[in-house]
């Protein structure tokens, strides 16, 4: 299954490509929201793991012009929340996204079925 | 399911003592908005790899910086950039440096609560209480 994370955090990257990898996920990582929707142009994932802030095109740049693809706006996004983005989820989920996902409170277990249940919508 | 941490220690510590010093640097002479929304991305940054590897308090100091520059770059015209509140965030960032520090000698991490308190006083909404549901 094919994951893509969008994350500009190199340690965060670094973190969850490694602990997907390890659960047996192939895993591509993209720095920004541009590279993210080039990424997915080029080979479609089965899954986005979304950050929302991220430099040149953040997650809610991401979600309006998966919004308008017709090609890709059927890949389910999971957004990757932190403390006090209750607000900024909400949102996220209004312009598409599927599924979220608290990146600060890692917890693999709920991470995988949050996964399962998120590509699931499909 | 858990991870071991310390297989994640020194990638965390390095790259959080990058970000310390992005904002410290940025802070010298911080001014346009392009700035200010680069600052509140490493508080973000600074925010989420603490809370990721259950440094709580690091977390919230990260929290409070990334309140108070968002604030700033919505520019609600309540808060200011000014001489005094800058020194309190070299302040603050050099409190997590000494609080990496530890985390690299005694695996712990110390008690920041004096310095998330002044964070707190200028961002204007409670950040320490929510150690409590962290």
């Amino acid at each position: 299954m094919k994951i893509l994370i969008a994350e500009d955090d190199k340690f965060l990257q670094n973190f969850y490509q490694t602990q997907l990898i390890q659960h047996g996920f192939d895993v591509k990582v993209a720095d920004d929201g541009i590279k993210a929707l080039e990424s997915m142009r080029g080979e479609k994932p089965d899954l986005l793991m979304l950050d929302l802030i991220m430099p040149n095109m953040d997650g809610f740049g991401v979600l309006k012009e998966l919004s308008k693809d017709s090609v890709l706006k059927n890949i389910p996004v999971m957004i990757f929340s932190t403390l006090g983005q209750e607000s900024d989820v909400k949102k996220a989920m209004d312009l598409g996204a599927k599924g979220y996902v608290n990146k600060s409170f890692f917890d693999l277990d709920k991470l995988l079925i949050n996964i399962q249940n998120t590509i699931q919508t499909k | 399911m858990t991870f071991d941490l310390k297989e994640y220690k020194q990638s965390y510590l390095d790259s959080a003592r990058s970000l310390v010093d992005q904002m410290k640097i940025l802070l010298e002479s911080i001014n346009e908005a392009e700035d200010i929304k680069t600052f509140h991305r490493f508080a973000h940054s600074l925010k989420s790899q603490a809370l990721v590897m259950g440094f709580q308090y690091i977390g919230l100091t990260g929290r409070a910086l990334e309140v108070i520059f968002k604030e700033l770059l919505d520019n609600k015209g309540i808060m200011k950039i000014d001489a005094e509140n800058i020194d309190i965030y070299k302040k603050a960032l050099t409190s997590v440096e000494n609080a990496l520090d530890e985390i690299e000698k005694n695996d712990e991490e110390a008690d920041l609560t004096e310095t998330i308190k002044k964070l707190e006083d200028i961002a204007g909404v409670p950040i320490l209480s929510l150690l409590k549901i962290i």
